[in-house]
């Protein structure tokens, strides 16, 4: 069993919405975009995630669209969906007095144009420091 | 005590039962993560396992789990508390062996 994907570990401050911050910036990129938390049953469109996503959700999946998330959910990784989905993993909540939280955002190759205008964006957009590109 | 897993194919599966103890070997994933023979506790019945992980899904139909030693590497970042490495071969001796074979959800 070999893992895949590139872990990008962030550390951000806890005043930060991650979840706001993940769902608006991945929506702007891909507009059809789908998400779904590792407990849903089905994907749906982010357009709707402030309804389906559990408000704490430590864990969730963005995929670029419908079509993206069928071939995740039939076939795992598979050659014809690379780069197609970014796995959120923020852990709990912060406590209150912490002064950054520790975030991990999974995605496939960054080298490819659109998701590293994704992935920069995050970056940017959550005013994340990167703590280690390569987990 | 708690399990650690292998999920693997059926070449794969093969591979590692056909020698006492099970020996898992090291190789280099695909991406920059290091060098190791990887594992998990998330459980078979564990659900979108594969996107977990980010493995094809034929990488998870068969599954070794074991007994832990507390000897693995947890992976750095969020992904750490559910996948671990073993930065070269890893046997797994007769007495912690729990389970090999088919993987059942």
């Amino acid at each position: 069993m070999n893992i895949g994907g590139i872990d990008l570990n962030l550390s951000v401050s806890p005043r930060i919405s991650v979840t706001d911050v993940a769902l608006r910036v991945c929506g702007r990129y891909w507009p059809q975009a789908m998400c779904e938390d590792i407990e849903s049953e089905a994907a749906f469109p982010v357009s709707e995630a402030a309804s389906k996503l559990p408000r704490d959700s430590e864990e969730f999946f963005v995929y670029r669209d419908a079509d993206a998330a069928a071939s995740w959910d039939r076939d795992g990784l598979a050659p014809e969906n690379a780069n197609t989905m970014i796995h959120f993993l923020f852990g709990p909540k912060p406590r209150k007095n912490a002064d950054r939280r520790e975030i991990t955002i999974v995605y496939d190759h960054r080298d490819k144009g659109e998701m590293r205008k994704l992935i920069d964006a995050l970056i940017r957009e959550l005013q994340a420091t990167v703590e280690d590109p390569e987990g | 005590m708690s399990h650690q897993h292998h999920y693997t194919d059926r070449v794969g599966y093969n591979g590692i039962v056909a020698l006492s103890p099970w020996r898992f070997r090291a190789g280099q994933p695909p991406g920059p993560h290091p060098f190791g023979a990887y594992f998990t506790t998330l459980p078979p019945g564990t659900k979108k396992l594969a996107k977990r992980l980010q493995i094809p899904r034929t990488k998870i139909e068969f599954a070794f789990i074991f007994l832990d030693q507390s000897d693995l590497v947890p992976l750095r970042g969020r992904r750490g508390p559910f996948i671990f490495f073993s930065p070269h071969d890893y046997e797994v001796d007769a007495p912690r062996q729990v389970y090999g074979g088919r993987r059942q959800p």
